[in-house]
């Protein structure tokens, strides 16, 4: 369970994006997870939402977006998403393979609603 | 409303902590690994059986987490290398400002990045959290007991994905229990086709002398990489 560590880094860096912003208000925040990232999305939404309550980040969105792993054929150099863990090369089905990402655990975006329309 | 590009590590504060970690290591050839594994698969005595096998000459340094207890430092400290408990307190796991601070008390005993070749850091016994964590190590070592389940990498692919080496603790018990060791290599190799093995018995002979031969070749291999960066 470090998800709520992982919801407090989330949200220290919103309120340090937002210090350059007084008076703006922090709508929502998107992240992007790795399947391979070993974080649990619902696990970190809970964490998060109960870490703003009655703050002023209070009622924030948290958009999540799961990409899966990618891995590049050894073989072939075919480029393929894992969609299981003994996911073959689509291309010549070897299982040589080097791993290409999926634990992302990035913030891809903020919304930020300054006042003006 | 206004939608700002972000592009950050939700762990970037401990990422850039860890890369200044990671230099620092590398840049005095010292050998960091990160030991993760369950609770229960022989972390400690591991380390116990690699502190008493390595040559006296080779200056080791500790760092062990838990998040109770100093038993696991007592254990250690007994084969008189400087050894420092890191006590979370409840959190899951080890970050690069524990690393920082133990290396700090490291310091207090002695024992600085400029005259240690190689040291070790035992996570928290966990399989999940610690794998999100960088500590700046060299690599993350993995471990399974023949105890365990065959088929925890695929349940926990997350950290057999990231660790360079899979060490298979407990070996000597295979005759006694269910688990198919084979089985076991294909499916951390599943999650990591590139996985290096090594099955190994801190408790019986077997094994231990290919783990001690690979942590030479890497310690080896960290100093000359220090001296030829030195030299450039």
């Amino acid at each position: 369970m470090h998800e709520l560590s992982l919801a407090q880094s989330i949200i220290e860096i919103i309120e340090h994006e937002m210090k350059s912003r007084p008076g703006a208000r922090a709508e929502a925040i998107g992240l992007r997870i790795g399947a391979l990232a070993a974080v649990d999305a619902e696990a970190l939404r809970f964490g998060f939402e109960a870490s703003i309550k009655d703050t002023p980040l209070d009622g924030m969105r948290l958009d999540i977006n799961i990409t899966e792993a990618e891995r590049q054929c050894l073989m072939c150099d075919h480029r393929y998403k894992l969609t299981a863990l003994d996911t073959p090369c689509p291309q010549c089905g070897s299982s040589d393979a080097i791993p290409l990402g999926g634990d992302e655990l990035d913030i891809e975006y903020l919304e930020v609603d300054d006042g003006k329309s | 409303m206004e939608k700002v590009e972000m592009k950050t590590k939700v762990l970037n504060e401990n990422q850039r902590l860890a890369e200044e970690l990671r230099e620092r290591f590398r840049s005095h050839g010292v050998l960091v690994l990160n030991f993760i594994s369950s609770p229960g698969s022989g972390k400690t005595e591991l380390l116990e059986r690699t502190l008493s096998s390595l040559p006296t000459t080779t200056k080791v340094a500790v760092l062990t987490g838990d998040i109770q207890t100093d038993n696991d430092a007592r254990r250690l400290a007994r084969y008189g290398f400087p050894v420092r408990q890191i006590t979370t307190g409840g959190t899951c796991h080890l970050d690069g400002r524990m690393i920082n601070r133990g290396l700090g008390e490291l310091a207090e005993l002695g024992s600085t990045l400029e005259n240690l070749d190689i040291l070790l850091i035992e996570n928290i016994g966990n399989l999940v959290c610690p794998a999100s964590y960088d500590l700046g190590e060299e690599s993350k070592i993995v471990l399974l007991s023949v105890t365990e389940g065959e088929d925890k990498p695929l349940k926990y692919p997350s950290i057999f994905h990231k660790a360079s080496l899979f060490l298979m603790t407990k070996i000597d018990l295979l005759p006694y229990v269910p688990f198919n060791a084979d089985a076991a290599e294909a499916n951390a190799r599943t999650v990591h086709p590139a996985m290096e093995v090594i099955r190994c018995s801190s408790t019986a002979a077997g094994g231990l002398d290919t783990w001690i031969a690979w942590l030479e070749k890497k310690m080896k291999a960290a100093r000359e990489a220090a001296l030829t960066t030195a030299n450039r």
